[in-house]
């Protein structure tokens, strides 16, 4: 097991650094930064004095384990509309976004994987039927546009619930609905589809023949087997709840990290973008750490390798 | 119906598939006294397990379905059961070992969990003495170092090992009929053996009643006091093993007898029978074999021929024995 973390660690690690090398280089192929901080007047001198004071002159290897040790000391530099430092500036919508992730997550497993169960448990009923076409649905709407139509009856039409800000219970069920739409219908389908393998196996006949009662055999012997193909998922998934949040927050006038980024890059805010990028990609990578953990916990034959 | 043991009378289990129904057990009797172990032989598809998951009633839902016959234990006929009542036979009554004993137990749950799964659910057992009774139960089975064991994952454990580890839990509760799918078709040739003759053993301690599966005729007298040839869902001969094999009335049980005796390869030795099981979904009125049968005639294919006794309890279903009606 001690290996097992040790070696996911590492991987974190590596993949952490090939990001923050891309969001580097990114910035610096999107055009020559000095033209975004000096006047349009500016002189060749003018250039040449800010190339060597921000270290441009520098090789470009140079340039990134100097962008790298800032950044490791919460140094991601300042934003050319803000005029803040970056760092606070992202910091400071991380919450939101984490709540909006948790509450998303928190729908998905309590609606995806119980229907997902019945459904296989009762194949071919009108339950399994109706879950399908809802799960379908879900993966077929454009979440924007699920968005918007939540957004225009629940809260503009029929003031039933709030928007535009995140203090408040009221304020997380349209945003997380949308953004759970597309992942809990894709984790129902999957949690039906390895149910049925599972209530098919050798394992939960023997399991019957012992006598056990039939929920222990969906609930338990089942279902911890149907749910690891599942956590597989729900790490992929991830990524997806992070871009879809950047357009859900932007619809629902979220103060997030989604905004932020959305904004940024609208009004060509590189440093912006840059720490959205990197402390969303430090987020995922750890929430995906985290997925591995709880997998090699879940299957006893990963965590003996 | 008051004789003790497994008595089952016509009973016939059907499937319905998308390809038509299935008759894969179609109205076979047989009885297991107290103790006694009967061999069900015959090859591949004619039946064995789906008759195994009848008894059990645990037939694959929803295609599965018992349409007739009786099923009586001690004088209860388990098909009149509910499904809760059903299910404290289960385990505790009639236990069952699959035909793949590799992939009976569940890969993310504790061997120890598992054998003492039947314990916990009909003695409600729990705790220091279910451990104790767990450790006891995989001692009994000769699992080395059981106390360690008990916490072991199925992919820990070699075939072999876990073959005896769903033994152990197949009996835990004493049940007094065990039902052996097919239990070594899986192992090698020496395991297999080892298999088997620690099933005796246990047997002989525990004095269970056994439906003993097999495709290989030759490890029945071994092991049975009585045999059943089935072919195509149905028994065609039946008796104390010393007569059908002293006495093979049948063609098909003449042909499994003929059959080179090779534990390993027993699917292959089957081959000396020319031609192939007919399809359980397209089965004519006469007898399931005649298709196959050197000694047919025009009988054999147009009526099924009456269950005819021959000395003591030895019976079967063949033309060259019973009169035309
Ligand atoms: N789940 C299922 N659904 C539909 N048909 C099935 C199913 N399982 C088995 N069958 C069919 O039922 C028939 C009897 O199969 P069964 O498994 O009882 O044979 P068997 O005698 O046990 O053979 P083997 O020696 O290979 O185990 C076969 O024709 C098989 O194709
Ligand atoms: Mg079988």
């Amino acid at each position: 097991m001690f290996s097992y973390v040790a070696r996911r660690l590492f991987q974190l690690c590596i993949t952490l650094m090939l990001v923050s090398i891309v969001v580097f280089l990114l910035g610096r192929l999107s055009g020559d930064p000095l033209s975004l901080i000096l006047p349009p007047e500016a002189t060749e001198q003018d250039f040449a004095a800010a190339r060597e004071q921000l270290g441009l002159d520098q090789p470009l290897w140079k340039q990134y384990s100097i962008f790298a040790a800032r950044a490791l000391r919460g140094d991601l530099g300042d934003s050319i509309t803000a005029r803040r430092p970056v760092f606070p500036l992202v910091m400071e919508r991380l919450p939101s976004s984490l709540a909006l992730a948790g509450a998303t997550i928190l729908l998905t497993l309590l609606f995806a994987v119980p229907l997902g169960v019945i459904s296989a448990v009762r194949k071919g009923s009108y339950i399994d039927f109706g879950a399908r076409l809802v799960a379908l649905l879900g993966q077929s709407v454009p979440s924007f546009w699920l968005g918007l139509i939540l957004l225009q009856f629940f809260a503009v039409q029929w003031r039933l619930l709030p928007f535009g800000d995140s203090n408040g219970i009221g304020y997380y069920v349209l945003p997380s609905i949308t953004l759970a739409a597309f992942i809990a219908a894709g984790i129902m389908r999957l949690v039906r589809s390895s149910m049925l393998d599972a209530m098919d196996s050798d394992y939960v006949k023997f399991a019957r023949s012992k006598g056990v009662p039939e929920w222990k055999v969906i609930w338990l012997h089942a279902l911890r087997n149907a749910l690891l193909p599942v956590m597989t998922l729900a790490g992929l998934y991830l990524g997806i709840l992070v871009t879809g949040a950047v357009v859900i927050e932007e619809v629902f006038i979220w103060p997030g990290m989604g905004r932020l980024a959305y904004q940024s890059v609208v009004t060509r805010d590189y440093p912006v973008v840059q720490g959205v990028v990197l402390v969303t990609a430090a987020v995922v990578l750890a929430a995906n750490f985290i997925v591995d953990l709880l997998y090699g916990y879940a299957d006893p034959r990963i965590r003996a390798q | 119906m008051n004789s003790r043991g497994l008595v089952v009378r016509n009973l016939t289990a059907h499937l319905f598939t998308k390809r038509g129904c299935a008759r894969a057990v179609d109205g076979i009797s047989f009885a297991i006294p107290p103790r006694k172990t009967l061999g069900l032989v015959g090859e591949s598809g004619s039946g064995k397990s789906m008759a195994c998951m009848a008894l059990m009633r645990l037939l694959p839902k929803p295609a599965g379905q018992i349409v007739d016959g009786e099923v009586w234990l001690d004088g209860v006929d388990l098909l009149k059961l509910s499904e809760r009542e059903m299910q404290e036979i289960r385990g505790r009554r009639i236990a069952m070992i699959l035909q793949d004993p590799t992939s009976s137990l569940n890969p993310v749950l504790k061997i120890g969990y598992q054998v003492g799964e039947p314990v916990r659910q009909h003695e409600n057992v729990r705790g220091g003495p279910l451990r104790t009774r767990v450790v006891e139960l995989m001692r009994q089975v000769q699992i080395a170092a059981p106390e360690d064991r008990i916490n072991a994952y199925p992919h820990q454990l070699s075939g072999g090992m876990r073959q005896r580890v769903v033994g152990a839990a197949a009996l835990a509760c004493k049940p007094q009929l065990l039902i052996a799918d097919e239990p070594t078709t899986s192992l090698d040739v020496t395991v297999q053996m080892h298999y088997l003759s620690l099933l005796q053993e246990l047997q002989q301690q525990q004095q269970f009643g056994m439906l003993f599966i097999t495709h290989d005729i030759h490890l029945v007298p071994s092991i049975c006091d009585a045999v059943a040839v089935m072919y195509a869902g149905r028994i065609v001969e039946q008796g104390e093993v010393d007569a059908v094999f002293k006495r093979p009335a049948h063609p098909y049980t003449r042909a499994l007898l003929r059959a080179a005796p090779r534990l390993d390869e027993a699917m292959e030795s089957l081959e000396s029978i020319p031609g192939e099981l007919p399809s359980l979904t397209e089965l004519g009125p006469g007898c399931r074999f005649a298709a196959r049968c050197s000694k047919a005639s025009q009988v054999c294919s147009d009526a099924y021929p009456p269950d005819t006794g021959l000395e003591h309890d030895h019976r079967v279903n063949c033309w060259l024995y019973g009169q035309p009606a």
